[in-house]
This record gives structure tokens, C-alpha cells and sequence, in this order.
């Protein structure tokens, strides 16, 4: 902040807390007020229609433009109510019917907090009894786990100088970035499993699930680069063509959140993604007819002398209206429902009758659990001897009526997700006289006329989950999943306990509105990841256990997955581990490969340790000396150190500035590496100071006396540990460094001993954590 | 720092309540002395079409046309019987003689090795034809979900400190947090991590001579050690102060890694797969058994999940069942010559069994449907003479029984689940452990292995 606007600011909240402290006191009412007023925190739909609404006029900060007043210490800054009421009958001007009621409340309440210093509680983002991590810390967290990178000086400052507003501007950035929505697609991916088909699991996984006489180019590669039986450009193209039909699901994720588009998309688009390479796939038109497909600088295959340059990563809505099979004009798109890959992943069997592809749809997308319905299941598996159980023995009715009506909307899609509209001389036969009419929650699909839905029953089925409130609890407990590393707590049973029922029902509460702000703000996705950041699971300190007895799922802490220890390997020393690019090992490590392989393990096994001691050693032994070769202002590591600094002088006497230049790259490395603000003379500090000034003397002794070791120390560093070779992202090298920039010995005995500090850091809970 | 110490430093803090169970052991990790093995066919197997076979008794014309609406598709072999028990005919479901003799082999080989061994459970109510339910059930004992699989229960009771105490290749693999879950697939990865800081003839990354007479990695590693300590006594949340304290104790045990790459060297060289039976086939099931049966040799486990899938028949059963069930047959063999060469079959239990049972008839695509009544097999220690206990109806449902005989009894009780994995806590000697309270599962006993 500029010194003068500093002061002005400054002044401002004076001007407000001297002159209006009557306005402050008492209940002054409002949707996230306390019973006493006393309101603390930042409300986030507010911010959301402040920045519809408002900012435009009003500045993003609230100082205002030449087209809108300063909204710090404004004329009706009052109280809540006052300005609640001036916002419902004057704004914003030339639309004052827009933001009324709880708009009008909850935009007062933000704009009190953010640029009047006004005390504000959103229930969203604090717990009574629970003590949230400073900021800078959250930001920290957040930067790692949604763009997979540390948070730049700027956006630090920014969060330092403008509290939780500044912390939520930065989280917009994050969300910006191209990580984020890998990041995105993975957390879903967790439920939805569509990755069990990418080409690292199984041979054009993807690609052998569409049928080859509705897709006859489905493997258009093989007839394009006929000349090159086994050759790479082949290989290259067959593999990220797979890709993105496996991807195209999780894509429509992606496509919502980076465009601004409902994610709603997610159950009702009625078009798919593709790429170049998987629209040859499916010969599908593009939604828009002149859009083109983006090219790259360099090419992404190159091989046999031909080179493509079309972006594997861009995605682009269209649609199969191609003749088919058994179908003319192609098949109605709704979402992932309709996706080949979803209704593969979740088969059905003919006397399954798409029961099992009902119970996923209630589970992941309306947040019901079909099997906990009460009835009874035949103990002899026959039943009462009724004819038609599921529709007439009540025991049997109760959950059949629920889950049928879903089954039926699905009756055009086959066992391999083939679309064959249902019918007498169909080869796709429908009995519809033992299993309820397609529909949901008691509302049946209209079939007939020009309206009905015979043939589309699943675009129907996906427009209701998008407006069924079923849909918000489910898409937040996909999203609270991803972010806090487990489930949300799960409905107590009639013998709860009281802390249960408490701790059950603060969940509910805060994420129901870090729902409802998602939904308000067009189902924008990144309200929902932001809530989430904000809300004090992610960013839970420590516990008052007197007041939150129930408490052991509080904290988003969890043992990083392989993939997120690869990112944040990348994000704190600029290469990962070569290791975990081979899947056996990352699902060693706890990985899943999204087919046998489910579910993440979470809690550390003795060889989930020793994996992770030995990735500390390799590469701390990898990276230490590398980051000295960088210029100063480009080190990750060591940007307050010289390869050559130690703790002493040449003379064997203790250097003072070398041991506080020393303290100094320690804090920065605590802070870089493990989260941790920590003072020079902290006790942290010390402990790790002590460890390198324990190792470097170890290794001056050493190479003082080298003749009394074997083998015999020199100013050589083992071969690993030099500095030869540049890193790629993935951790293998990637050629030579010029040898003026090469560092191979270590005649101090310095990057050594920084060595054995990094990997001191790189083992501990907070790195394999977080 | 010493286990007693941690555990003193645990209630020095308050935080007890908060420790894993495996952490209150006050000692360290002794080698186990018995060990167990679940072998999970996943997707719902027939036992009609292995251990509870009815033959063709055409006892459901009114729901199918095939082979005259009979639970199966060939009739019972007087032959094919040991003790009490009898095992299915194979159907001629294709015209390759070889294919059926295989898998006729794999049968007959199995049951007349194994059968004196063998306690065969039939009529089993699993009271569910859902997957999820049936996997957590069958292997819980509980259809509610928080119940641990009858491995990791079992190492919790036994050996819960273990570095890699479960080893799962899938199926029904829930622990609780009682025990470390460990996937352990790639026996090459393993024999790097033996020692995390090895390079190059032993010196280290972190610099340490041959002698070991100056270590740096084991100062790096003391200072890990202090720090974990100093951590768990400043953190203020639960579940940062439960995950350090996993962490403190892992680390505090010797993981041995080295240990089994040196016993998987040994049996992959002496117990050669292609030996057993069938070259080329099984090899999924018997990769899995190579390593758990190292890890077990090493000290390092005490129970796996062994995983094979394929047996979710709905259509074409007989074609896709047979193979499946044959070649299940031959990795349990394969893991017993393991056992066998490695010197613990004498102390390690192999229960089999699968999410539920398939339909006494044949739908019209020739497969079978889920279906609630199931079986179970058990290879023990010590002579059965071939014993079946429990009995499905001729039309393969579950009846009421006796408690003592397993024989049907309008008096007694239908066997589920339940029942089973108590009797197996029970022959396992983990029925009386301080889980057993945590983890009832309140039922009254059958006898079922007396």
C-alpha cells in the first residue's frame, strides 16, 4: 500500500471508530451477526456481490473511481442495518431491484469488514473453540495445494497489509492458474475414477470402450500414420489421443471452472470435450462452428519427420451428430451421465437393468446413500414368493422406488454404454412392466408428444440433479474431500453423542454456506475451493478441547500422495523425484491408479517411511549443490548464503557473520520448506543451527585428517550430489551444465553440510505433511 | 528415545487417548510366531461351482430354461470327493480338451492336496447381493461400516507395531488406523530402500565412512527424532499431534527392508512359479504371495489380502468362472509351496472366500447373478480329515443349523458372517484380545473348527 493511501486509510478508520461508535454496539442484526453483534469475520457472499456488483464503481479495495464514491467511512457506514438499508433502495443505481434482502445484508456486512475495520462474524470461516493459523501460513498451504507453488513476495504482502481480503484476492489468483484445474480435475477424479482408462493404466483404455461401428474412426491414428507400423508418431498421437477420451469427463470440470461457467456443466452440458486429437475420434462438430484449435510454439509430437502442434490441453464443447449404429443424428450429451467413460467405469448387466449406475448417481451426485433406505434384503435371496418383488414386496419397494425411476432414465445406454434408443424391435429391449418409469424423486419423465423426453430421458435426469439441492452437498463433499484429505463427518446415528451431534452439525452449517455463496455465485466452483480454504478445517491451529470435545477431524493436514509430494517437491526445489514417475512406486508410496487400486492410503506405513527418507536423501543430495550454481535472486534454497559460508573463519575462529547469514538461510529454509515463521534465535533455529554447525565441523575434522577415513574424504562431493546436469520437472536430468556453472567439490565442507540439513528438513512431518 | 519413554512423554502431554493402538505395545516389534493370509476372490464367486456344488437338479425351472432351470451345468462326480467334502465337476464349456484338463487338474490337485488340510464353510447368509456391503461383511464380520478386516484385526492383536504389519493387494483391506497398511508390489524398489541413505559402496548421500566411525546421516537422524518430539509436545491440534506420534513410532522401528529382498531373492529362486502347476498362469496371485510370504519370512508382517478378480459372472459363467476359480486354486497352492519353502506354512492360516455367492440357475446371457448365500475354505494347520461345516439347501439356500454339527437344525441358527469371523478369532487365538471388546461382534459361536 502506497505511504499516503496508508495514512489516508488510516485516518478513515479513525474517523469511523471515533465518530460512529455508537453504531457499533448493540445488535445490529444481520445474517452472519452473533446474538450479540459482536461479528469477526469476512463474509464471503458478500465479497461475491461486491465484486458483481459494486467493485466496478467502488474499486475492488473500496476507495472508489471517478465513476463511485469511497466506501471507507461513508456517509451510511454506520451500522449494518443502515447500510443494509441504503444498499436495498438505492443500488446498484440503474438496477436498485437487483441486490435486496440477504443480498443487501450480506454486501453491507463485507464492505464493513473489508474497508471499515468493522468486526464481522461469518460463520463460514471460524469455529468456536478452534484458533485459526495466521494468514500468511494459509496462504502458504493454499498456494501449495491449489497452483502447486509458493506464494510470491507480492501476493505475501498482500495478504500481510490487507488481512483476509488481501488473502481472498490472492486465492482468485491461485485459481487462475494452470495447476489449479489439474488440481481440480484430480480431486474429482478421487470420486469419479475415470482415470483407471488413461494410457498409463491400460493400452488405448479409453478408446476401446467406444463402440468401433459408431466410431469407426475411433483409432483414426492407425489410417493417418499407416506407413509407421511401430514408429513414435504413432505412439505419440495414440497416447494423448486416449487421453483426452478418458479425460473428457473430468475436462468438463475444467472447462466450467475456466471459463466462469456453471458447474452445474458437470451434470447438464449438452455437449462434450474434446481436443484435436479426440475430435477425429468421435468426428464430432464443434459448438462453435469457427472456433479453431490451438497450436503451439513447439511441436507436441515430433517424430518420423512430422510434427503436430495442436495443444493436447485445449478442450473444446462439441457434439456427436454423426449416424451411428443403430442411431441416426447421434446421441443427446448430458454431462458426465452421458459420458461413454462414466458408463463404462460403472457397467451394468442385463439383469442389473443400470441399478448399480443409479446407486453411483445418488451417491456422488446426490449425496444419498441408496443402501442406508430401510427395507430388507431376503435372507434365502428369493423373497416372499412375490412375482415382481422389487415393485411389489414392500420390504424391497422402499429402496426400489427410489433407485428404479434413475435406472430406467439410463435404459438407452447398454452394458458398454453403447446408445440404442429401447424399443419392440430394438436391439436394445426394455421390459418397463417389472421397474418403475424413469424419473427422480417422484417426478416421472414425460415420454410423449413434442415436448417429452423419450429419447434424451438422460439430459432430463442431469437438468434435475443441477437444480436439486442434493447436488451442492454433493459437489461440497467432493470438494472437502480433495482439500482436507477426508470425508466429512457422516450423519450421527440415534446414539450420538452430544459432541457428535455438535461437531457434526458446525460441519453441516459451514459448508451448507460455503454451498449456498457457490451457488449464488452462478455455481462458481472456486467459491466452493475458496470457502473451503477459508474455513477453519483447512486452516485449524490448534483446539480449545473444552469447547470442541468432538475434535480429531478438525485440521487438513494429511500425508501427501505421491502427486502432491511430486508438486511440492517442484514447487520448493524446482525438480521432483525421477522415483515417482514409475506407478508401482507411487502406489507404494500410498498412490492409487484409479483401477485395482481405489483409494489413497493416509496414514504412513514403515515403507511409506523409508521410501520418503530415502527421496529426502536423494534429493537433498540432488538439489543443494544445484541452487548454488543459480544467481542469487534466483535461488530457491540458499539466497542468503554463499556456496562457501560457514560459521568460521579461515583461522578455525567463530565468524559472527557467517553464522548469522547462516540463521538467516535457516529461517528462510524453515519457512520454504516446512510452513514455519521462526526467528533467528528461535529454539527451531538453534536446533537446526546446531545440526549443520555438528556437521560441518564432522567434515572439516574429516578433511583435515582424510587419511583416517575410508574411504578417504576429499573436497570432491559424491557423484550424485554434484552440480552437472540440469533437472527436468520430473526429476531426471536433462543435460550437461556448462562447466563454468558446475560446482563438484566443497572445499568447506559448507554444501555438505547443507546436505544433511535439507535432508533433516525434507524428512520432516511438516514436508511429508501438510 | 526408548517406546516406554514416548509412551511416558504421551501421558506426560495428555495424549493418550490419542495414540494408536499399535503404540501402546511396550515393547519393540518381536518377530511374529503365526500369520495369516485372506485371499479375496473379488466380484462374488459360485461356491456351487467349487466346494458347494448341487449338480443338476433342475430345482428352478420356473426362473430358467438352462440346463433345464438346474443350479449347475454338469453333474456331481462321486470322484471328486475327500472327507466330507465334494467339489465340483468342470462343465464342458469349450471344446479346447486341454483348457478343460487344466482346469480339472488345478481341482482335483488342489482338493487332494489340501482337502486333509481344508475346513470347507457352506451356507453362509451374508444377508446382502450388494459388493460393497458383502466385501465389508464377509471380511468384518459386520455389516456396519468402522469394523477392520479380519487381517488387520488380527494383526492389531498380534503384531500391531510391525513396520509393514498388513500388507493389501486390495479387496475389503479397512484398518482403523490400527495397524500400518502397506502395499508392497515392487520387490526391485523395496531392496533400494532397505537403507535410505545407501550410495555407492555403502558411503551414504549423506557422508559416512565404512566403519560407521563418523555417521552423519545418524545425526541427521537423531535430530529427526528430537525434533518429532519436540513437536508433539507443542502441537496444539489432535490430529497433527495423533499423525506425529505415528510418525515418532515408525521411525523408532527398524523397518528391516533389507531383510526381504534378501528372503524374495531366496524364493524367487527356489520356488519357481512355472513349477507350480501351470506355467504362465496365476501369476498375478502368485507375484502378490512372493513378496508376503518374504515379508512374513522377514519378520516384517504378520497378515496380507491377497486379491484376484474376474468372478463377477453375470454373463457366460461357466466360460469365465471355471478358469477364474481354477487359477485361484493354483495361487493358493503356489503361496502354500512358498509357505512350505520358507518354513512358516506350519504357522500361517489362508481363509478364502468373496463378496457373496452367484444364482442357483442360469440367466439368459448363461451367467449368474448375485445371490446372498456364500462359502468359505479354510487351509489350518493340523489334520480336518476333509471337513465341511454348515450346509445350504438343495437349492442352495442358507438354513437354519446346529451350532455344534453345522448340520441342519430346525432349532438352530442360520450362519453369517458373523459367526464365521468369530470362529476365526477364535482358531486364530485373537478372539481374546483388548480389540475384541472395541470390535464385538455379539454373536453366539458356532463350532465351527473344534
Amino acid at each position: 500500500m502506497k505511504p499516503i493511501l496508508s495514512v489516508l486509510t488510516l485516518l478513515g478508520f479513525m474517523l469511523v471508530l471515533t465518530g460512529c461508535e455508537q453504531g457499533y454496539s448493540g445488535n445490529v442484526g444481520g445474517v452472519s451477526a452473533g446474538e450479540d453483534g459482536n461479528l469477526t469475520f469476512l463474509n464471503v457472499e458478500g465479497q461475491r456481490q461486491y465484486d458483481a456488483q459494486c467493485a466496478s464503481c467502488h474499486g475492488t479495495d473500496g476507495n472508489g473511481t471517478p465513476n463511485g464514491s469511497s466506501l471507507v467511512a461513508c456517509a451510511t457506514c454506520t451500522s449494518l442495518s443502515v447500510l443494509a438499508d441504503e444498499i436495498s433502495r438505492t443500488m446498484p443505481i440503474g438496477n436498485t431491484t437487483a441486490c435486496t434482502g440477504s443480498c443487501a445484508t450480506d454486501t453491507a456486512e463485507y464492505i464493513l469488514y473489508a474497508f471499515n475495520n468493522y468486526a464481522l462474524a461469518a460463520t463460514a470461516t471460524s469455529l468456536d473453540g478452534v484458533t485459526n493459523e495466521d494468514m500468511v501460513v494459509t496462504l502458504r498451504s493454499a498456494a501449495l495445494k491449489l497452483a502447486g507453488r509458493l506464494p510470491t513476495d507480492a501476493e505475501i504482502a498482500s495478504v500481510e497489509n490487507n488481512g483476509e481480503t488481501g488473502l481472498s484476492q490472492v486465492l482468485n489468483q491461485l485459481m487462475n492458474e494452470e495447476i489449479f484445474y489439474d488440481n481440480l480435475m484430480e480431486m474429482f477424479n478421487l470420486q469419479l475414477l475415470t482415470d483407471k482408462y488413461l494410457s498409463s493404466n491400460q493400452f488405448e483404455g479409453g478408446i476401446n470402450l467406444l463402440d468401433s461401428d459408431d466410431f469407426p474412426n475411433r483409432k483414426w491414428y492407425n489410417d493417418t500414420y499407416a506407413a509407421d507400423e511401430e514408429s513414435s508418431i504413432r505412439a505419440c498421437v495414440r497416447t494423448i489421443t486416449n487421453d483426452a477420451v478418458a479425460r473428457a469427463p473430468l475436462e468438463l470440470v475444467r472447462y466450467a471452472a475456466q471459463t466462469g461457467q456453471p458447474h452445474t456443466l458437470y451434470m447438464n452440458a449438452d455437449y462434450m470435450m474434446v481436443n484435436w486429437y479426440s475430435q477425429q475420434v468421435y468426428e464430432a462438430e464443434l459448438v462453435d462452428s469457427t472456433a479453431t484449435f490451438r497450436k503451439l510454439s513447439e511441436p507436441v509430437c515430433d517424430e518420423d519427420g512430422i510434427q503436430l502442434y495442436y495443444d493436447p490441453t485445449d478442450f473444446k464443447p462439441a457434439r456427436v451428430t454423426k449416424d451411428l449404429e443403430y442411431e441416426l443424428g447421434g446421441f443427446p450429451h448430458a454431462g458426465v451421465l452421458s459420458s461413454p467413460m462414466f458408463l463404462n467405469r460403472y457397467p451394468t448387466t442385463f439383469t442389473n437393468r443400470n441399478r448399480h449406475r443409479s446407486r453411483i448417481v445418488f451417491d456422488y451426485f446426490l449425496d444419498t446413500d441408496i443402501l442406508k433406505i430401510e427395507g430388507e434384503r431376503p435372507g434365502d435371496g428369493i423373497g416372499s414368493g412375490t412375482a415382481n418383488p422389487t415393485l411389489l414386496d414392500p420390504a424391497c419397494y422402499a429402496c426400489h422406488q427410489v433407485m428404479d425411476p434413475v435406472a430406467s432414465a439410463f435404459q438407452h445406454y447398454t452394458d458398454r454404454g453403447q446408445y440404442v434408443v429401447t424399443g419392440s424391435t430394438s436391439r436394445n429391449s426394455w421390459d418397463s412392466s417389472d421397474i418403475e418409469p424413469a424419473g427422480l424423486g417422484g417426478k416421472t419423465i414425460p415420454l410423449s408428444g413434442t415436448t417429452g423426453y423419450f429419447r434424451n430421458m438422460v439430459q432430463w435426469l442431469g437438468a434435475e440433479i443441477a437444480n436439486d439441492p442434493r447436488f451442492v452437498k454433493a459437489t461440497m463433499r467432493t470438494l472437502y474431500t480433495g482439500l482436507i484429505g477426508q470425508e466429512p463427518l457422516l450423519s450421527p446415528g440415534d446414539d450420538a453423542s452430544e459432541a457428535d451431534i455438535a461437531a457434526y452439525n458446525s460441519q453441516r452449517a459451514i459448508l451448507n454456506t460455503i454451498g449456498q455463496a457457490m451457488v449464488s455465485d452462478g455455481w462458481n466452483i472456486k467459491t466452493g475451493v475458496k470457502g473451503i480454504v477459508m474455513s477453519p478445517y483447512f486452516r485449524a491451529e490448534a483446539i480449545d478441547a473444552g469447547k470442541v470435545v468432538a475434535n480429531e477431524h478438525i485440521g487438513a493436514t494429511q500425508f501427501l500422495s505421491p502427486e502432491q509430494m511430486q508438486r511440492k517437491l517442484q514447487a520448493t526445489l524446482g525438480f521432483g523425484w525421477d522415483e515417482f514417475r514409475t506407478e508401482n512406486n507411487r502406489i507404494m508410496y500410498g498412490g492409487m491408479d484409479s483401477d485395482s487400486i481405489t483409494e489413497r492410503i493416509m496414514e504412513p506405513s514403515g515403507l511409506t517411511i523409508a521410501i520418503q527418507m530415502r527421496m529426502a536423501t536423494e534429493m537433498a543430495c540432488r538439489s543443494a549443490a544445484l541452487d548454488f550454481t543459480l544467481p542469487v535472486r534466483e535461488r530457491r534454497l540458499f539466497p542468503l548464503v554463499a556456496a562457501t559460508t560457514t560459521p568460521y573463519n579461515t583461522d578455525g575462529t567463530a565468524s559472527a557473520g557467517g553464522e548469522e547469514r547462516i540463521r538467516e538461510n535457516l529461517v528462510h529454509l524453515h519457512w520454504t520448506l516446512l510452513g514455519e515463521r521462526l526467528a533467528t534465535d528461535s529454539d527451531e533455529i538453534n536446533a537446526s543451527y546446531e545440526l549443520y554447525d555438528a556437521l560441518i565441523q564432522d567434515g572439516q575434522a574429516m578433511l583435515a585428517d582424510p587419511d583416517s577415513y575410508d574411504p578417504r574424504p576429499s573436497s570432491w562431493m559424491e557423484w550424485e550430489c554434484r552440480a552437472r546436469w540440469y533437472r527436468q520437472a520430473d526429476g531426471r536430468t536433462d543435460g550437461d551444465l556448462p562447466e563454468a556453472m558446475r560446482i563438484e567439490q566443497d572445499e568447506t565442507y559448507a554444501i555438505r553440510a547443507w546436505i544433511g540439513v535439507l535432508t533433516y528438513l525434507m524428512s520432516d512431518y511438516r514436508f511429508v505433511y501438510e | 528415545m526408548k517406546r516406554r519413554q514416548f509412551l511416558q512423554l504421551m501421558a506426560a502431554t495428555g495424549l493418550t487417548a490419542h495414540v494408536p493402538l499399535w503404540a501402546h505395545k511396550a515393547h519393540a516389534a518381536a518377530a511374529p510366531d503365526r500369520f495369516l493370509v485372506v485371499v479375496n476372490a473379488s466380484g462374488g464367486w459360485d461356491p456351487t461351482s467349487i466346494c458347494d456344488p448341487k449338480g443338476l437338479n433342475g430345482l428352478y425351472a420356473e426362473q430358467s430354461t438352462r440346463y433345464d432351470g438346474s443350479t449347475n451345468s454338469v453333474d456331481l462326480d462321486a470322484n471328486k470327493t475327500i472327507g466330507d467334502i465334494q467339489w465340483s465337476a468342470i462343465p464342458e464349456f469349450t471344446t479346447d480338451t486341454d483348457v478343460l484338463a487344466r482346469i480339472e487338474g488345478q481341482f482335483d490337485n488342489f482338493f487332494n492336496t489340501y482337502g486333509n488340510r481344508l475346513t470347507i464353510i457352506n451356507g453362509i447368509d451374508t444377508g446382502t447381493n450388494n459388493h460393497d456391503t458383502g466385501n465389508r461383511v464377509v471380511w468384518s464380520g459386520k455389516e456396519e461400516l468402522g469394523y477392520p478386516s479380519l487381517a488387520a484385526y488380527f494383526a492389531a492383536a498380534t503384531n500391531p507395531t510391525l513396520p509393514m504389519a498388513f500388507i493389501s493387494n486390495g479387496g475389503y483391506d479397512y484398518t482403523d488406523s490400527l495397524v500400518a497398511r502397506a502395499r508392497a508390489s515392487s520387490a526391485g524398489f523395496i531392496s533400494q530402500l532397505a537403507d535410505p541413505n545407501n550410495y555407492s559402496g555403502d558411503r551414504g548421500f549423506v557422508y559416512r565412512t565404512y566403519d560407521r566411525s563418523s555417521d552423519q546421516y545418524s545425526r541427521v537422524s537423531a535430530a529427526q527424532q528430537a525434533r518429532i518430539q519436540r513437536q508433539i509436545q507443542n502441537e496444539g491440534l489432535p490430529m497433527r499431534r495423533q499423525q506425529l506420534s505415528q510418525l515418532f513410532g515408525i521411525r523408532g522401528e527398524d523397518s528391516n527392508l533389507g531383510g526381504l529382498t534378501v528372503a524374495l531373492d531366496d524364493l524367487q529362486a527356489n520356488v519357481l512359479r512355472d513349477d507350480h502347476w501351470n506355467a504362465g498362469r496365476s501369476n498375478s496371485l502368485k507375484s502378490q504371495a512372493e513378496v508376503v510370504v518374504a515379508a512374513f519370512k522377514s519378520g516384517l508382517a504378520a497378515s496380507a489380502n491377497l486379491n484376484i478378480g474376474g468372478f463377477d459372472t453375470h454373463g457366460n459363467h461357466d466360460a469365465n468362472a471355471y478358469p477364474q476359480l481354477g487359477d485361484l486354486l493354483e495361487g493358493v497352492h503356489f503361496l502354500q509351496a512358498a509357505l512350505q519353502y520358507a518354513g512358516i506354512a506350519n504357522k500361517t492360516t489362508v481363509v478364502i472366500g468373496s463378496d457373496f455367492g452367484r444364482t442357483p440357475y442360469y440367466n439368459s446371457g448363461n451367467g449368474k447373478d448375485h445371490w446372498p448365500v456364500t462359502s468359505m475354505m479354510v487351509v489350518h494347520p493340523g489334520a480336518t480329515g476333509g471337513k465341511v461345516f454348515g450346509r445350504s439347501t438343495d437349492a442352495f439356500m442358507a438354513q437354519t443349523l446346529n451350532r455344534g454339527t453345522g448340520l441342519p437344525d430346525a432349532g438352530g441358527a442360520k450362519l453369517t458372517p458373523a459367526h464365521v469371523n468369530q470362529a476365526l478369532r477364535e482358531l486364530l487365538a485373537v478372539d481374546q484380545s483388548p480389540l475384541a471388546e472395541t470390535y464385538a461382534l455379539r454373536v453366539e459361536g458356532f463350532n465351527i473348527f473344534s
